[in-house]
This record gives structure tokens, C-alpha cells and sequence, in this order.
């Protein structure tokens, strides 16, 4: 897997901790027409990110796509708040990688709503990209309050339908899984014949 | 060969041995399942926390399938065989008897089991008695996700600090003989081989098993009880003969104490009221 600490987009969202790292989720259904956001799990490494996301948004046959994507891969866009300098956007020259590549969007349109996959960038610099994402939370439909956006290279992506829609019935999960009603049926009716027998 | 549809469809002098068979495996999932899940709320992280007990459960949901086929073939209801028996008559192997132990232990027990268990359900995949190999077919795509669970860890604490690494090996050393005991002839497997109910005998399995998990063992320098060697001169045609002496007895009803305390937890509750409706 990539090593993604050192930002391409220049400006690493806060994530890493010593109880690992952050990774955003998202989630499809069959329903869903795009991935939105489904929250985060924490973990030492992609590897186990992939695992804990699936327990987290993919347990109840809820998804058929998850996208885990490390904090530190993802650049976010306010729309609210000032631009920053230019040069502080794209780290020192350690960090800052240049390489023409993919993007993924991601924007919110209103506060309290999920953000959701809105385009892929194909083949740009990493700047270019910014550029980009800045006018499309200004552009779209009435604009977005958030955007974020990371490189497609970033995503670890889940779609191993055995994980995330597994085989098993599993009714035993919901609350009426054990027959519940039954049992009371049941039981009711054995109180009833025993209130019965003793009047 | 004769497929058996469902369980009217087997002989009567078949019966016994058949669902001797259904309890082992259905035990072997409904204790790990259960140690698995006392995890729950002390796992490392919160995160794993969840994953774990979703193991657990998965486990123990796979040991209902197979007590619903014994309940098929017996009439005993479900709930008696999971609660209501007596010690002697239990099926799982000691491997998945012993407390859970610390971390390394429950990752170390696992990877022996959910390896072999691998190649047990594959082996199963193609029985004659065709409620056995439906059921299989849906429990292996769910144990995926457990091997990769599994080999993550493994590979973690294996590869981690000094600490991790030497509890491991541990952990592996007192379990070793369990792990070899998992593969104990079932009764009457030659019967249930003949029949096309078992594919593969314990002995093969065996075989498969040490075959399967030696690289990964010389791969992470850990100690690997059982040295190769080529009886023929058929290239890749190795045996593999165990340093060490198995632990049997348990598909004989032969239990640890650890089993004992077990079973009195597990049975508590079912055994104030067996008639009880619930």
C-alpha cells in the first residue's frame, strides 16, 4: 500500500494519533446512485481500516461498495472560510508531489447532510485539482458548503460481496430473530390455561 | 454414490454416525464462538472490539445451522443440544475448550482452527449429504472475511514487538498439541467415508492442513512441529510427521476442566427451566 503522510494536496487534514490514523468512509447500496459519506473508524493501517469499516457500514448488508479513504489524503474546501496562501496550500518541497493524477470530489451541500461523491478529475496536477474543487463549490447547483477531495489512488476500496453481503440469513441479528412473538404467543397462552385451571 | 437429499433420505445405521458428525462441527463453532465472545468490551481497540464480536457471532450462527441439521435428523430441539447435554456428550475438539487467554492466545488458537477449518468446509463442499454441503457453501464465503481477520493479526503480533511476538509463541507452543488433537477420527468415519458423507479423512486433512500453514510458519521464523519428509519419488509428494503427541479424545466426549467451567456458565440460564418458553 502507498504511504499517503506526506500530503499531495499540501494540506493534510488532522488525523494521526497514537491510536492510529483516520480513515473516512463511504458507503453505496444498490439504491444509492453514489458513494456518500458514512462516517470514520480509526486504526493502525489500511489494512485494518478495510476490516473495521466493513463491521462499521457493511454488517447488515447496508453496502455493496465501501471507499476508505486515510484523513491525511483528503484536502478539504470551505467555502466559507478565506483562501489560504498559495504556496502554504502545497507543502515545502519534501511533501509536495506533482505528479499529474486522479481525484475524487466529494461535496456537502448543506450542513447535517452527508457529503457525497460528486466527479473524478481525471489527469491533472495535484494544484490544478484545488483549483478545480474551489470553483465547483462555487459553480454547482447552488454550491456546496464543503468539498472534499483526495487523490483516486487514496481510496481503498471494499467490494467482495461474501464481506458485504454475506450468504447467511441474518434475521438472528434483528430483534425478532429468535421468534420472539412466537414465544410470547406461546407463553401467553400456557399463563392463560394455568389461570384457567386454577380458577 | 448416493446423494442424500434431506434426512429421511439416510439409512438408519447412518443416522448416529451422521449426526455425531454435525455435533462436532456444530461444537467446535458454538465454544470458540462463545470464548470469541467474551471479548466483547476488552478487545484492544473499539474498533476491534466490534469486529471481534462480530466473529464470535458469525461463529455461533454457523454452530445453529449444524444443530438445525441434527434436529432434522433427531428431532432433539435446537436449544437442548445447545444447552441441555451433558459434558460426555459435547463433540468439539479441545482446541477451541481452552479459556480464551490473553490476545495472543485467542489470535493463535484461531489461526490454527480457522486454517483447518478452511479445508474441512472445503472438503465438506462436496458431501453426499447435500444439507451439509448447502450449509457449507454459505459458511465458507462468510469464514473469508475470519481468515483475513486472522491473518492480519497473526501476522502482527508475529512481526510486532518483542512482547507480542514471544507471547505468541507461547501461546502456540501450549496449543500445538490441541491443534493436532482437531484432526482426531470422528467415530465411525470409515463408514461416513464410504458413503461420500465425509470426502476426506481426518489423516488426509491432516496432511493438507501442515501442508497449508508450513510456509507461513518458515516465513515468520516460528517454531513448526512437524518435519517433512518424501516418501516417494513423485516431486511435491511430502509427508509431514508430528514432533509432538496429539491431544485427542474430545470427539469421544473426553473434556478439559476448562470445558467444565464453561459449560456450567453457558448452561446456567437453560438449566433452571429446560421446559421453559422463552
Amino acid at each position: 500500500m502507498s504511504d499517503f503522510s506526506g500530503n499531495i494536496l499540501g494540506q493534510p487534514m488532522p488525523s494521526a494519533s497514537d491510536e492510529g490514523e483516520v480513515f473516512e468512509v463511504f458507503q453505496q447500496d444498490q439504491k444509492d446512485p453514489f458513494p456518500h459519506h458514512g462516517g470514520n473508524v480509526r486504526a493502525p493501517d489500511g489494512e485494518l481500516a478495510v476490516h473495521y469499516a466493513r463491521e462499521f457500514y457493511g454488517r447488515r448488508q447496508e453496502s455493496s461498495r465501501l471507499w476508505i479513504i486515510p484523513r491525511s489524503a483528503l484536502l478539504e474546501v470551505r467555502t466559507q472560510t478565506p483562501l489560504p496562501p498559495a504556496r502554504e496550500m502545497f507543502g515545502d518541497g519534501e511533501t509536495q508531489v506533482n505528479a499529474a493524477q486522479s481525484f475524487a470530489v466529494f461535496g456537502q451541500k448543506q450542513a447535517g447532510r452527508p457529503l457525497v461523491w460528486v466527479q473524478d478529475l481525471e489527469e491533472m496536477a495535484p494544484e490544478d485539482a484545488e483549483k478545480v474543487t474551489r470553483r465547483t463549490a462555487q459553480n454547482i447547483e447552488g454550491g456546496y458548503v464543503r468539498l472534499w477531495v483526495c487523490p483516486r489512488s487514496a481510496i481503498l476500496e471494499l467490494t467482495n460481496q461474501d464481506l458485504l453481503q454475506p450468504p447467511l440469513d441474518r434475521s438472528y441479528r434483528r430483534l425478532d430473530g429468535y421468534n420472539i412473538r412466537e414465544k410470547l404467543r406461546i407463553a401467553r397462552q400456557r399463563v392463560q390455561a394455568e389461570k384457567e385451571l386454577s380458577s | 454414490m448416493t446423494v442424500f437429499v434431506e434426512a429421511k433420505d439416510v439409512p438408519t445405521n447412518l443416522k448416529q454416525p451422521l449426526s455425531n458428525l454435525l455435533l462436532s462441527l456444530a461444537d467446535d463453532e458454538f465454544i470458540l464462538g462463545y470464548w470469541d465472545s467474551e471479548w466483547t468490551g476488552v478487545a484492544p481497540t473499539l474498533e476491534e472490539d466490534v469486529a471481534c464480536s462480530s466473529i464470535a457471532q458469525d461463529e455461533i450462527g454457523h454452530a445453529r445451522i449444524f444443530y438445525q441439521e441434527v434436529t432434522a435428523l433427531t428431532g432433539t430441539p435446537i436449544d437442548q443440544l445447545a444447552y441441555g447435554r451433558e459434558l460426555p456428550d459435547y463433540r468439539q475438539a479441545q482446541l477451541v475448550e481452552r479459556h480464551r487467554g490473553d490476545w495472543a492466545f485467542t489470535i493463535a488458537r484461531q489461526f490454527l482452527y480457522e486454517t483447518a477449518d478452511l479445508l474441512r468446509m472445503e472438503s465438506l463442499s462436496t458431501s453426499s449429504y447435500q444439507p451439509v454441503a448447502q450449509a457449507v457453501a454459505k459458511i465458507r464465503r462468510e469464514e473469508v472475511y475470519h481468515m483475513m481477520h486472522v491473518d492480519i493479526w497473526f501476522e502482527r503480533l508475529a512481526q510486532g514487538t518483542p512482547t507480542a511476538r514471544q507471547r505468541l509463541e507461547r501461546a502456540l507452543e501450549s496449543l500445538w498439541p490441541d491443534a493436532l488433537g482437531l484432526f482426531e477420527q470422528f467415530p465411525d468415519e470409515d463408514m461416513l467415508l464410504q458413503n461420500g458423507i465425509l470426502t476426506t479423512s481426518n489423516a488426509q486433512l491432516q496432511q493438507a492442513w501442515l501442508a497449508s500453514i508450513a510456509p507461513d510458519f518458515a516465513r515468520l521464523h516460528l517454531a513448526f512441529p512437524a518435519s517433512p519428509s518424501s516418501h516417494s519419488d513423485v516431486p511435491g509428494d511430502v509427508q509431514y510427521l508430528p514432533l509432538i503427541t496429539p491431544r485427542l479424545g474430545g470427539r469421544y466426549g473426553q473434556h478439559t476442566q476448562d470445558f467444565r467451567v464453561l459449560w456450567e456458565q453457558m448452561t446456567m440460564v437453560y438449566r433452571l427451566d429446560p421446559q421453559a418458553s422463552w
